[in-house]
């Protein structure tokens, strides 16, 4: 680590904060419906809002909205950065390792298994409201404990990264399957949880989101220093007194439920946890994860931010899924830094 | 029977009727035959015309996007073919077993007096019409399989007189081995007709394809008859007494609601009200951010369509946003998905289509009671 990084280190905090307090008022204040700044202002500080339909949209959909946003950001970038260092795969993340197809295929077996095979789980307003967050952490989870199981067995990453590409595409046949015998009705659901949505959370779901983000992270304030080992490698990490069998199951529980509660919520938002991760080492030049966790956080959120504000399409009266943006962002992103730079010098 | 003497049978069909059908019009009349239009009122996705001893049925708009015309001989008579060219199939009445893919056709042979005549369709449980369950429940009519597709080798080893396929225009190669089989393969583009009136007219279509022509104008007559007094009811309410009306669902923060000029809201203009999104023209569904959604529909006095929420308080607890609007706090909240038949069909989709009218009726009951103080709605339902 240079002196140029410590630097940096050491001012990027506030820098960091204020850059995402921009991005959220900047996202409160853009919509469909043009809402006059010092309305917004007035409103977030306390001070009412003059037009009933403006306060409703304020508070009810763009800051439960945004808020998502943040946690969502936080989630994916941290569980992110935890599997490219453990499993030293700079290609790494919640949606190559099949964790998303994971979930995915929790919420198909819950939406679409009814018409498949002629299931009832239960009234439609519990389904929509808690039934897809718990089908998708079970399915996440379940798919990353047979990753780890896997991992366990293979050492190379590369044969790791094939066998989550697998998974993805068996998962992924399932849920065809599911889908052709799907009734139309449920398969709308489906298709519309799978390009990811930030503004179907509500309240009481945003608190529980909060609280599983921050359960998701106390491993990673835990660990943050044998991460930094992980680096060098499993075996010197074990010489410098790192508990691998401890560690490999904190980075299974904290990604799991870091990536899956923010599907569960908002559904498979692509390439926040594979690009946010590589944005935070270029941009702060260090493999120091007490710097990278922080940073990744505050990148990611910030971008999901920003993706978010994009994808409203202020002024007009449709919005792009959020899937749509972040790919179009996030993949450009991912391909420039294979070219840019060689990734194993990451690792 | 196996699989595989299902298939060699098939496959003898195949072979037989093939090559029957290709020796069939080899005997064209040389003059080109005198033929008159048909007039239809409504309609505009497809043509009838009169010939001696036959009709012509040409199929504008099967599907959405654009095609050539598919036409259909229908030979009323034996051995008055004419010599007008190819047709996409040819069917010689009269026309005893049908198989049908669209619920929404199945009342069109109810009200024709032939249900009998139904011997196959796909997922049968969709099927609502009290009279085609109890053929279905006496086994009278097969199941064609539960996808979203009916089985090719079932349609051929039933071997109708007439299959009449609906499509979203998917490809339909598969089925070319019907056609090869020698069965008459139409399709009926019904669904993409927007317009109330017109889409009830496709009863002239299926009409004319089993020899009930007469019969499905008489039909036909009875419910524009009755749709057009409904109308003229409510055409004097002027457009500051119309109550202002929302339509549709949310899925995570995204509205779908019929375009202005979708089928479904359509009859909101004929209905009296005010529909919100009236000025978002298009054919299809509409798919709006909630906030714009709001802000236009805020204080709009009814709410219909709100999918198969069972009450209020399942809506709220499904996304408690809808609570926001006027029309959810007065408990003016309608949907059309309650009716189901017996195995769970949704009746709008299949009796709605050819009856307009009652569809009319039920909407002019909830928004104009005054107008109609005796009639309890058929397919619509408050939620409370």
């Amino acid at each position: 680590m240079g002196k140029g990084s410590t630097n940096r280190a050491r001012f990027y905090p506030m820098g960091g904060l204020l850059l995402l307090l921009i991005l959220f008022l900047i996202n409160v204040s853009l919509g469909s419906i043009a809402i006059p700044l010092e309305e917004i202002v007035s409103g977030l500080t306390g001070g009412g809002i003059s037009k009933r339909s403006w306060e409703i949209i304020l508070f009810d959909y763009r800051i439960p909205k945004a808020l998502t946003a943040i946690l969502a950001g936080v989630a994916l970038s941290l569980s992110g950065l935890q599997m490219q260092t453990f499993f030293r795969n700079p290609l790494a993340g919640p949606y190559v390792l099949g964790i998303s197809s994971g979930a995915g295929l929790g919420v198909a077996l819950l939406l679409l298994g009814g018409s498949a095979f002629g299931w009832n789980l239960g009234g439609g307003g519990f389904i929509g409201v808690w039934g897809t967050v718990l089908a998708a952490s079970t399915g996440a989870i379940l798919v990353l404990v047979l990753m780890s199981i896997t991992a366990w067995r293979v050492k190379d990453s590369m044969t790791l990264l094939i066998i989550g590409l697998m998974f993805g595409s068996a998962t992924g046949a399932i849920i065809s399957v599911l889908s052709y015998f799907g009734g139309a009705e449920e398969l709308k659901l489906f298709t519309v949880w799978s390009m990811g949505s930030l503004g179907g959370v509500s309240q009481a779901q945003l608190g529980v989101f909060l609280i599983t983000c921050l359960l998701g992270i106390v491993p990673v304030l835990i660990f943050v220093k044998s991460f930094n080992a992980m680096l060098l490698g499993e075996r010197y990490a074990e010489s410098m007194g790192v508990n691998l069998y401890q560690l490999r199951w904190a980075m299974i529980l904290s990604t799991g439920i870091l990536a899956g509660s923010a599907t569960a919520f908002c559904g498979p938002i692509a390439f926040i946890g594979i690009a946010v991760p590589h944005l935070a080492r270029m941009m702060f030049q260090t493999g120091d994860h007490r710097v990278l966790f922080p940073a990744s956080a505050l990148i990611g959120a910030s971008f999901l931010l920003l993706c978010d504000s994009i994808s409203q399409l202020p002024g007009t009266a449709e919005t792009l899924p959020i899937n749509a943006i972040t790919s179009l962002f996030g993949a450009p992103l991912v391909i420039w830094l294979i070219l840019k730079r060689n990734f194993s010098r990451d690792f | 029977m196996s699989k595989i003497a299902q298939l060699f049978i098939a496959s003898i069909y195949f072979l037989i009727l093939g090559t029957g059908l290709s020796c069939s019009p080899s005997t064209p009349r040389e003059e080109a035959q005198e033929v008159q239009p048909l007039s239809l009122s409504y309609a505009q996705g497809f043509k009838i015309s009169q010939g001696e001893g036959f009709k012509i049925l040409e199929v504008l708009q099967a599907y959405p996007g654009e095609h050539e015309p598919f036409r259909y001989l229908v030979v009323e008579e034996e051995g008055k073919e004419p010599g007008l060219g190819n047709f996409d199939a040819v069917i010689t009445l009269p026309v005893e077993e049908i198989v049908l893919t669209s619920t929404t056709q199945v009342p069109h042979l109810d009200f024709l007096g032939i249900p009998d005549k139904m011997i196959g369709f796909p997922n049968t449980d969709l099927i609502s019409s009290s009279v085609m369950r109890t053929r279905i429940d006496a086994g009278k009519v097969k199941d064609l399989g539960r996808g979203p597709v009916a089985n090719v080798e079932m349609i051929v080893d039933l071997n109708p007189d007439l299959v009449i396929f609906s499509t979203l225009g998917e490809n339909i190669e598969p089925y070319g081995i019907v056609r090869k089989a020698g069965i008459p393969f139409i399709l009926n583009g019904e669904y993409t007709e927007q317009d109330p009136l017109g889409r009830a007219e496709w009863i002239k279509f299926t009409g004319a394809l089993t020899g009930k022509y007469p019969e499905a104008v008489a039909v036909f007559e009875k419910i524009e008859g009755e749709y057009l007094a409904l109308k003229e009811q409510v055409a004097a309410i002027s457009q500051q007494q119309q109550p202002t009306v929302i339509s549709g669902i949310m899925y995570k923060d995204i509205w779908y609601a019929p375009a202005a000029d979708n089928w479904g809201a359509l009859f909101l203009k004929d209905a009296g009200v005010d529909y919100v999104f009236k000025h978002h023209q298009g054919t299809g569904s509409l798919q709006l951010n909630y906030e714009y959604v709001l802000e236009k529909a805020l204080e709009a006095d009814v709410w219909i369509g709100a999918a198969d929420f069972r009450n209020l308080a399942e809506m709220q607890r499904a996304d408690h946003r809808y609570a926001n609007f006027k029309a959810f706090q007065l408990g003016e909240v309608y949907t059309y998905s309650h009716k189901r038949g017996a195995t769970g069909g949704f009746e709008y989709f299949e009796l709605g289509y050819m009856r307009p009218d009652i569809i009319l009726k039920d909407l002019i009951k909830i928004f104009h009671p005054e107008h109609l103080p005796d009639y309890e709605p058929y397919f619509y339902e408050k939620l409370n």
